[in-house]
């Protein structure tokens, strides 16, 4: 798999926070707000804004309409970038405030890989450092940063989450901005002397740096280095050592690894593999290549299975297959829309779906019933019809089975271990009982 | 009047049979239980359609106005009309009957049993002025009754065990008027098909109980509530300011089912997350994620808020108060909203935005100065300022981008709002 495919989940994250909110003082902030944000060139510059709705980016409207995004005095807004069709910026002064936290400029650019874009990414980067300077020339600032969204997440900075966190060195980002209570906190000289790619004082005495020339190979070896490097520096307390083997661990969720799952589940665990982030998709297929379900339980020898012992087996044939499975149908159908071709390739979409949402352990008890009721007909209903198999219709639903070969399997019983838990929607999957049915049929 | 005077009440029971003015007395007032128990009868078959997990309790403040204490044939008589009009109105909506008569058991033995808890809770909130024990709910009180050696007893103490049994599958009883409400606000947004606003096609759509659309079993409680929804909406369409009211067209039966199926996922997933509080309050308190701030906390749910210059009422889906902080001037309250949002198919972009919105209308709704209007909380008609706002999104429902779902905790953290994701095991 290619990287660029293999992290298309990441994305970049810029913001910039500062102590004071610039339209306390009034409206004309707002040009000049304006002013920085166009001044990223004719790719990142604004083409939309939304305000109650979308509209085309002009400032007269913006500033008319002001009213539609303010709530309670605090205003918050974005405007979408020209060439980045899920990339915008958004300004907000914020609701709640601390002393070095009332107001932020953030870019978000979808995906991450804009900034790898060969013969751009020099470009690109310089865009965001202009933004940081331009920006730290006009407003007082106290923290900032731009990295992999992804790579941010997995380290000790909270700022992703929490505006509000105190303002201290957590990691050495690719951009670094520090507020000049941060850069006295943590001594003038000692920030001044960081080992970086690029470092500039700003007005203010806000410190700007650079530990690589561009964002994209912020998980290469010479950019863990540095990174490691400019942080043991800033907090002299860590070994570089240490740093560094927690870096390196983190770049390798950013390197593709091939996935070996067990083939009877595999197409299931592929979906399931959807719900892992970035973050944690390497770890996670490392796990599920190890994961082997349990074989089914649910079947005897066809030989020792009951006989029906129903009054009328063609009517009970007649309710498993149209009520209790279409019952499935109509509780599924928006949410897994392969249950109304009734093939054996929607069964791994309704164990996934089944296992993310929780359903089987979360409905209410009756419901749950319903659910089991109807998932043993649909799977019993696919090994008669796609396998050659045959009803035996007991009192019991527990005890009704399709035989299929030398083996009577259990449909209702199968289901009824599915919604035990959300792991057992896994280790008792409709899928497998299937699979293992289609090969004990030769 | 009656109110409050059981020997009165008694006595115009005594004289019913020969003193017209008390038997018109009388019977009004047994029409006035009559209502009460069907009133009574429709909450609990909606908590029942709902599958809540909380059964809710009748108007005790009117009755109790009106019996007291008393166990005199009046009372009694009474009390068996409430039962009788109870339960005939709930096995009507199709109510299971063991909840029928458990209910219908405690109605009739509640009188005995407020003797007893009447004591209890007496002692208890001299002890609670005197600092010693927080104040507690009925359940409390009627607990720590039954080794009381009240009056009646061994009746009473089978009362209370009754009543515990029948509210007991909760935590605290939950205010079915909310649940009203917020089915009649989801209503309100719905956005499936309706039919015609035209009346006269519309009685051609009218739903009958015994005719219920392939597929559809004529005695299921859910195609009893659309005749009865339809019915509603269709004599309000006919009424003199339907138009001016801006009252929709009834929803085709279809929408009515996915949108009664949504909402009783949303009630469910409510439920997880107070399950979840619950949970926390259990903790130490070094131990808890989301109530860490509190000493004591105690979780209500559905607490109706009334707010400064609106006559809109809201319902907070979970309200947490720290006891400890009771006596205070400002005591510690934190609001939850749950949200079972959709996020899954949203761009960045939105998704960002949706977040700020939901926070402002969580701080719009919860937020701020409030008065709780909740009767028996501890807090009820105190106006409070909310220490706290907190959105709970159902976490299935987020799509799995570390970047993303940092980013949103922070947008709403601007609003002052904080966020979660709970996902239900």
């Amino acid at each position: 798999m290619h990287a660029d495919e293999w992290n298309a989940q990441d994305r970049f994250a810029f913001e910039i926070l500062s102590p004071l909110n610039p339209f306390a003082q009034g409206l004309e902030a707002l040009d000049e707000i304006l002013d920085l944000v166009e001044s990223t060139g004719r790719e990142f510059r604004p083409k939309h804004m939304t305000l109650k709705r979308r509209l085309k980016y002009s400032r007269k409207v913006l500033r008319e309409r002001l009213d539609e995004v303010t709530f309670r005095g605090s205003i918050s807004f974005t405007l979408g970038c020209t060439h980045f069709r899920d990339s915008f910026f958004s300004v907000s002064s914020f609701l709640k405030t601390t002393e070095d936290a009332k107001f932020g400029l953030s870019l978000h650019v979808n995906p991450f890989a804009i900034f790898r874009e060969p013969g751009k990414a020099e470009e690109r980067a310089l865009v965001l450092v202009k933004l940081a300077r331009g920006f730290a020339s006009r407003f007082p600032v106290s923290y900032g940063f731009a990295h992999s969204g992804t790579d941010f997440a997995m380290g000790s900075d909270p700022h992703l989450r929490d505006s509000f966190a105190p303002k201290q060195v957590y990691e050495a980002h690719w951009l670094n901005l520090y507020g000049p209570r941060m850069v006295e906190q943590i001594g003038r000289q000692r920030v001044l002397s960081t080992p970086a790619f690029l470092l500039e004082e700003l007005p203010g005495g806000a410190v700007l740096f650079l530990t690589r020339p561009t964002p994209a190979d912020f998980a290469s070896e010479e950019a863990r280095l540095a990174q490691a490097r400019a942080l043991v520096h800033l907090r002299p307390e860590l070994k570089l050592e240490d740093v560094l083997a927690a870096l390196r661990q983190r770049s390798l969720a950013f390197s593709p690894i091939e996935p070996d799952f067990d083939p009877d589940i595999a197409d299931l665990l592929s979906l399931i593999l959807q719900r892992s982030g970035l973050d944690r998709k390497r770890q996670d297929i490392e796990r599920l290549n190890h994961y082997r379900p349990p074989p089914p339980s649910e079947w005897l020898p066809a030989r020792d299975a009951p006989s029906p012992d129903v009054p009328d087996v063609a009517e009970a044939i007649r309710l498993y297959e149209y009520q209790y499975a279409e019952q499935l149908a109509a509780l599924l159908h928006k949410e897994v829309p392969s249950v109304m071709d009734a093939s054996p390739e929607s069964l791994p979409q309704i164990d996934y779906f089944l296992w993310w949402r929780g359903w089987g352990p979360r409905l209410p008890e009756a419901e749950r019933e319903l659910l089991i009721q109807s998932l043993g007909a649909y799977l019993g209903m696919l090994l008669v019809h796609r396998l050659g198999g045959r009803w035996v219709p007991r009192r019991s639903p527990e005890e009704a089975a399709v035989i299929v070969g030398g083996r009577a399997w259990l449909p209702f019983l199968r289901a009824r271990h599915h919604v035990q838990s959300r792991q057992a929607a896994l280790d008792c999957s409709l899928t497998q009982l299937f699979r293992y049915a289609q090969r004990f049929l030769h | 009047m009656l109110v409050q005077r059981p020997e009165h009440l008694e006595r115009v029971y005594a004289d019913r049979e020969d003193n017209p003015e008390a038997k018109r007395l009388f019977g009004w007032l047994e029409s006035q239980f009559k209502g009460t128990g069907v009133g009574f009868a429709d909450m609990t078959a909606l908590a029942c359609a709902l599958d809540l997990p909380i059964r809710c309790a009748p108007d005790w403040e009117f009755i109790d106005s009106v019996l007291g204490h008393s166990d005199g044939p009046g009372a009694r008589h009474l009390r068996q009309v409430l039962a009788d009009s109870f339960s005939e109105q709930a096995r009507q909506r199709g109510v299971e009957n063991t909840v029928v008569l458990s209910i219908a058991q405690a109605v009739l033995t509640r009188g005995m049993l407020k003797s007893a808890v009447g004591k209890a809770t007496v002692a208890a909130e001299a002890r609670a002025a005197a600092g010693s024990m927080p104040r507690g709910g009925l359940r409390d009180a009627t607990a720590k009754a039954r080794p009381l050696p009240a009056v009646g007893e061994e009746a009473a103490a089978a009362g209370a065990e009754r009543l515990v049994t029948v509210t007991g599958r909760l935590r605290a009883p939950r205010d079915l008027s909310a649940i009203q409400a917020r089915l009649v606000e989801a209503e309100a947004l719905e956005t499936g098909a309706r039919q015609t606003a035209v009346l006269k096609d519309l009685a051609k759509l009218r739903p009958l109980p015994e005719r219920p659309p392939a597929g559809v079993i004529a005695g299921e409680a859910l195609w009893r509530d659309y005749v009865t929804y339809w019915e509603r909406r269709f004599s309000e369409l006919s009424g003199p300011d339907a138009r001016t009211a801006g009252i929709r067209p009834p929803l085709a039966w279809e929408s009515y089912r996915r949108f009664r199926t949504r909402f009783a996922r949303a009630m469910k997933f409510q439920s997880d997350v107070s399950a979840m509080l619950q949970g926390e309050v259990e903790k130490p308190q070094g131990k808890r994620q989301l109530l860490h701030e509190m000493a004591r906390p105690q979780i209500d749910e559905n607490v109706g808020l009334a707010h400064e210059g609106s006559d809109t009422r809201t319902y907070v889906d979970q309200l947490a108060v720290d006891e400890a902080t009771l006596e205070n001037g400002a005591p510690r309250v934190e609001a939850f909203s749950t949200k079972q949002r959709d996020f899954t198919a949203m761009s960045d972009h939105d998704l960002r935005m949706q977040v700020e919105v939901d926070a402002r209308e969580a701080l719009r709704k919860y937020g701020g100065t409030v008065e709780i209007r909740r009767q028996g909380h501890p807090l009820f008609e105190r106006r409070v300022t909310v220490t706290q706002v907190h959105v709970v999104y159902d976490e299935s429902l987020v799509p799995q981008v570390p970047t993303l779902r940092e980013e949103m905790k922070a947008i709403a953290g601007k609003q002052g709002v904080t966020l979660h994701f709970h996902h239900a095991r």
